[in-house]
Formats: structure tokens, C-alpha cells, sequence
């Protein structure tokens, strides 16, 4: 019994040292982003990271000043064309990557999300922020579609359209496209929030061409 | 004579980690056939059902390769909550990209849970798509990762609701359940085996768990009195502390699909050139969806918890649909079924066959069949076919997966090491003998 007692306990202390060993020796990621996710040309997108571990900061196609940082901290960095930033950190016993994508001047990104629905309003509706996190100050709209298989009211700013599902406004072209857009769509008159929201799964989008300059 | 009678052999097979639209939803593209029996991927740039949401941006599902991925997908039970991301009781099925970036802090354009297969990349599994039958209506059984799924399908119940380095408390172990009702069965590994999470190790080291490299023969030379009735066929774990002559081919990101899907042909290979094929049921199923988009929501089947059961919050829906396959001559060729079934839905099958009452499990079982969880005897045809399609013979390539030994990261290898250990602990000599591999867990 001693000897049963003792190989379990030789078990279990061999299971736990090195995972104790190995905790303390690991890297881990805790952030990392690179924003705007959508630019222009010539935009500085920040990079911001925090990580444990030996950081290295990288980039494809490379772009100046990536390499050897702190392990944590923030940094602009120009970027011309697509570009993939990556962060590697390394310890001990491991290391740990991942990656973040800006995309210069798609055609264009569909936005939106989970909406809600209001039975006083008669209405679903949803806001929509775009900041510099998502979109460069410098995205112009060459264009919106209603991505959504009913019509919409969609404002931002002082602007508005009616648009029908699937069809286009130039209400807002050379617009910024950054700022805190609006979707609403009526309920019919004999129509539940709850059929409403089942007839787009909840959610309302539009797509937006993009634009960089004049 | 009903087809379940005819059915002479059950074999059953738990992959890890994929979710349907990732494996199978590329069935109703059109151009992949545009099969409209299948619930799969249609109109992505357009149908709001395909839109996932992060940071008020719109992510949709994209065609990928086959491939080592950068990370493991989130699949936890929090995790899994942030992808069904619930308008009021509605699973919206919005959330697989903001469950990855939270975990991985990676946003790319094409975020990869919401990659999907084409049929190049899951060859065996289109094979048996387009010559048996595709359930594509199965969810795994409760919205969370590996253990409870796999302790529903053996148990059909789950005292945890998360996967730790534990042996896994449990009731109504299907092994007791077969040995009880007289059934002869037989489980296959590669190499460590999930059972012994279980801790009942004299199920495992009693003679009836045989190498995968024994089917064959088996197969060969089995009397017709010691044909197993039902069978359990394991895949290597990637997550296995100790890989000795098999390399990782259960599905489980971040490895590829591909040796997973030669592991299919091996099986399906084995089975369909003997003549026992007459009388045999295959069913390859997920454990769960690994954290790979699905667009359908999860069925509103709910679970209370469960008498000595390591967690509080009862489940109120099944887990992700999960891609589901049967092959059998007593399946039609092509064909889809659209019923909901779960991994509970292999015991009501067991329950069916062996004791004459998909109600004869447990209570836990018929709470979910009486939610609407079926049988898998549901999909069965009344005349049997006599064609035995060959299996593919075109060599596919399959990406590297071998990989120095690196340290224990996640729960299920530690889980799997903590087994090991306790099993050699239990009887080192049968256990060597059974697993040789565990002898460098002794070194």
C-alpha cells in the first residue's frame, strides 16, 4: 500500500512540476490589433500589442520600424498596399503568434450587426459606429446597397435614403464613410417583431463602396 | 424482416471538431451540385444567415484549403454562448468571428472559423455523401467542447460541462450497458484511447479494445459467433500525450482534415470488401463543431443538471450541428435525412437493436427523445442495397502534421496523460500491452 501511495504520489507530483515549470515559462498574447482594419494609401495604421514573452512585431509586406519590441506598447506605421501585421512573442518553453489584416481601399465592406426590434416603434433598427478602428478618416463612399432582403431608412449625419432591399443610393457618395450610421426598417401593418426579425436572421447590413481622396 | 434486424454490426466513429457547413455545407453550392436536400451553403454574399458579425463589420464564409491552421478554434461553453450570440432566446449564429478574436486576438479577412471544405479537401467524406447517406440535421449534444459531447454519446448524459484534467465521473456507461444486455462489442484505437477518462479501466485492458492495425485481420478472421455487434473505431488524438506509430488524424484543429479522411477510407475500406458488408451499419459522426461556423441555430432540447454533476447552469439547447454520415446497403445512395438527432441518438439505436425499446437506455436518453431527438434507425431503408461502391483509390495529398513533442497546453492533453498515468498505475503490464506507447509516459 506504502508503495501504491508512493508511485501515486510521484505521479502526481511529476504531472504538476512541469506544468508549474511550464506556466512560468510560457508566453502568452493578451492584445493585439491593427487599426484602421480598412485604410488608404499613405494611411498610418496603429499597432498596438501586449504579450508575455520576447516581442517581436512583424509585417507583410514588411513596412519600416517593424522588428524587436517591448512587450507591450503602441505604434503607427505607414502602409501603402495590404498589409498583414504580425506578433510573435517567445519564452522559455513556447511561443505564441497571431495576426491582424488591414486592407487598403477595398471595393467596398459590409457593416452592420445584431438589430433590435421595437413593437411601440413599429420598427427594427440598428446603429452602426464606424470609427477609427474599423475606417481611415480618409475612406470616401462611392456608393451603399441595402444588403437586406427588405427596405431600409438608412441615415447618417444630416443624410438619408429609403433604399430597396438589394438596391443602391448615391445619397451618400463622397460622404466620410467614418461616423454613426442608422438602419431602420418598418414592421407591416399585421406583422410581428418576432416574423421581422426571423425575415433577415436578426440582422440588418449595407455594404459600402469605398473611396480614398477626392 | 425489419432492416434493424438485418443489421448484424454497428460500427461508430467520433471525429473531433468540425462543424456541418465547414465539412459538408459545400454540398448545396451550386457548384458543387447545389444539392437542395441539403441544408448547406447557399447565397453567402447575400443570405443574412451567413452574415457573423465583429465590431460592426461582416464577415462571410469563405472557400479554404485544407491545412495546419495558425490556432486551435474556441469551442468552451462561454465561448460557444458568444458564437450562437443570443437575440432574446434566438441563437443568431452571429458571433464565430468575435469568439476567435477574443481567444486569439487575430483578425484577418478571412477569420478561419468561417472557412469552409470543398470536396478535394474531405474526398472520403464527399464519397460517402454522394454513395450513402448525410444526417444533416445532427447536433452534438450540448453547446460546449469535448468531454461532455463524448460523455453524451457514451453515457447519454454529462456530469461536466467542460473538458479538465480529470477522470470523468459518470452513470449508464455504454460498455456496462452492451456487456448488461448480452451485446458483443469491440472498440478500435490508434493509439491512447479516450475511454480511460472514464476510469473503468478493466473495460479497456479486459481484451476487448484492439489496435486499428487489427481490424483488418479481425475482420478476416472472425467466427461468426464472435463478430462484434457494435463497434467504437478511434482516431489517433491529436491531443494524445504520446503519438507512436500513428500521427494525429481525428480532425481536431489546428491539424488538417486530411489524414482523418484517409482514416475514413481505412475504415470504410476494411468493412465494404467483406461479405459482412450485407449486414453493416457505419456512422461517422463529430464530436462537436470544434468551433467552425454553422448556420443553423441548435435545437431548444434543454438538460437539467444532472445528479452529482460538476457544474450549475443547466444546458438549454444542443451544441452545433456537426457533419453526420452513415454508410450502409440499408442506406439509399445520395440521399439526405432531415430529422434531428444528436449523439444520444446512437444509445436509442443500441436501446432499438438490443433490447427491442429506444426507450430501454436511460431516463436521461428518452428526456431527449421526447424533446425530439430521434434514432439513427430513422434513416434506415426497408430494402437493402447490393452495390458496394469502391472507396477512392486517387491518392490525395495530405498536409504534414508531424511535429516535434511539445509541452502539454490544453486540458484534454493533460486529461489524456492524467488517464494514461492512471492506467499504468492500475496494471502497467496489461496496459503497456494494450497502448505501447504509454511506456514513454514511463521514461
Amino acid at each position: 500500500m506504502k508503495d501504491e501511495m508512493r508511485t501515486q504520489l510521484f505521479l502526481t507530483v511529476r504531472s504538476i512540476v512541469p506544468a508549474l515549470i511550464l506556466c512560468a515559462g510560457c508566453a502568452s498574447i493578451e492584445n493585439f490589433s491593427a487599426n484602421p482594419r480598412t485604410a488608404c494609401a499613405g494611411d498610418a495604421v496603429t499597432v498596438t500589442w501586449a504579450a508575455v514573452g520576447d516581442v517581436t512585431i512583424g509585417s507583410e509586406p514588411p513596412v519600416a520600424d517593424i522588428g524587436a519590441k517591448a512587450s507591450s506598447g503602441s505604434q503607427r506605421f505607414v502602409i501603402d498596399r495590404d498589409t498583414r501585421f504580425t506578433l510573435k512573442t517567445s519564452r522559455l518553453f513556447s511561443c505564441k503568434r497571431t495576426e491582424a489584416d488591414v486592407v487598403v481601399a477595398p471595393p467596398a465592406r459590409e457593416f452592420g450587426g445584431i438589430a433590435a426590434c421595437s413593437a411601440a416603434d413599429r420598427a427594427i433598427a440598428l446603429t452602426v459606429p464606424l470609427d477609427e478602428r474599423q475606417v481611415s478618416s480618409a475612406l470616401k463612399v462611392s456608393s451603399v446597397t441595402n444588403a437586406n432582403r427588405r427596405a431600409i431608412v438608412l441615415a447618417k449625419g444630416g443624410r438619408q435614403a429609403t433604399i430597396p432591399a438589394g438596391g443602391r443610393s448615391a445619397e451618400f457618395d463622397r460622404e466620410p464613410v467614418a461616423g454613426t450610421w442608422t438602419l431602420r426598417t418598418e414592421l407591416a401593418p399585421s406583422e410581428s417583431c418576432e416574423d421581422a426579425l426571423r425575415s433577415v436572421a436578426n440582422r440588418l447590413t449595407f455594404r459600402v463602396g469605398f473611396g480614398c481622396g477626392e | 424482416m425489419a432492416a434493424l434486424d438485418r443489421i448484424k454490426t454497428i460500427v461508430v466513429v467520433i471525429m473531433e471538431n468540425r462543424s456541418f457547413d465547414h465539412v459538408l455545407g459545400y454540398l448545396s453550392l451550386p457548384e458543387y451540385g447545389g444539392r437542395r436536400d441539403v441544408e448547406g451553403l447557399v447565397d453567402l454574399d447575400t443570405d443574412p444567415r451567413f452574415a457573423n458579425e465583429y465590431d460592426q463589420q461582416i464577415y462571410r464564409p469563405f472557400p479554404m484549403g485544407d491545412g495546419r491552421l495558425l490556432h486551435d478554434l474556441p469551442h468552451g461553453r462561454q465561448q460557444v454562448a458568444t458564437q450562437l450570440a443570443m437575440s432574446g432566446t434566438t441563437p443568431t449564429m452571429s458571433g464565430f468571428v468575435k469568439a476567435y478574436v477574443e481567444e486569439n486576438h487575430s483578425i484577418v479577412e478571412q477569420p478561419p472559423p468561417l472557412g469552409y471544405l470543398g470536396p478535394d479537401s474531405v474526398f472520403m467524406s464527399d464519397f460517402l455523401a454522394r454513395n450513402y447517406l448525410v444526417c444533416d440535421h445532427w447536433f452534438a449534444p450540448l453547446p460546449t467542447d469535448t468531454h461532455p459531447n463524448r460523455v453524451m454519446a457514451f453515457t447519454g448524459s454529462a456530469t461536466v460541462d467542460d473538458t479538465q484534467s480529470r477522470i470523468i465521473p459518470h452513470r449508464n456507461l455504454v460498455f456496462d450497458w452492451l456487456t448488461q444486455h448480452g451485446v458483443r462489442w469491440r472498440a478500435y484505437h490508434c493509439g491512447f484511447s479516450f475511454f480511460p477518462l472514464f476510469g473503468e479501466f478493466e473495460h479497456i485492458l479486459g481484451g476487448r479494445f484492439h489496435s486499428m492495425r487489427q481490424l483488418v485481420s479481425d475482420i478476416a478472421t472472425d467466427k461468426d459467433d464472435e463478430v462484434p455487434q457494435v463497434v467504437f473505431v478511434e482516431p489517433e488524438y491529436g491531443d494524445s500525450p504520446v503519438h507512436f506509430g500513428f500521427s494525429p488524424n481525428d480532425n481536431h484543429p489546428p491539424d488538417p482534415i486530411g489524414p482523418g479522411e484517409h482514416f475514413l477510407r481505412d475504415i470504410y475500406t476494411a468493412l465494404s470488401v467483406s461479405p459482412r458488408w450485407a449486414q453493416t451499419m457505419l456512422i461517422v459522426i463529430h464530436d462537436e463543431h470544434g468551433g467552425f461556423f454553422d448556420h443553423v441555430a441548435p435545437l431548444p432540447v434543454k438538460m437539467p443538471v444532472p445528479a452529482g454533476a460538476l457544474y450549475r447552469q443547466p444546458f438549454e439547447t444542443t451544441g452545433v450541428r456537426v457533419p453526420a454520415l452513415i454508410a450502409s446497403p440499408f442506406v439509399r445512395a445520395g440521399t439526405c435525412y432531415r430529422g434531428n438527432l444528436d449523439h444520444t441518438s446512437l444509445l436509442q439505436l443500441f436501446a432499438e437493436k438490443f433490447a427491442g425499446d429506444r426507450r430501454a437506455y436511460s431516463d436521461d436518453v428518452n428526456r431527449r427523445l421526447d424533446q425530439g431527438i430521434g434514432s439513427v434507425s430513422s434513416v434506415l431503408a426497408a430494402q437493402a442495397r447490393t452495390d458496394v461502391p469502391p472507396a477512392p483509390t486517387k491518392a490525395v495529398p495530405v498536409a504534414q502534421v508531424l511535429q516535434a513533442t511539445k509541452p502539454l497546453i490544453n486540458e484534454n492533453q493533460k486529461a489524456l496523460l492524467l488517464a494514461g498515468q492512471k492506467l499504468l498505475a492500475h496494471d502497467r503490464t496489461k496496459a503497456i500491452r494494450q497502448f505501447p506507447e504509454l511506456v514513454h509516459l514511463q521514461s
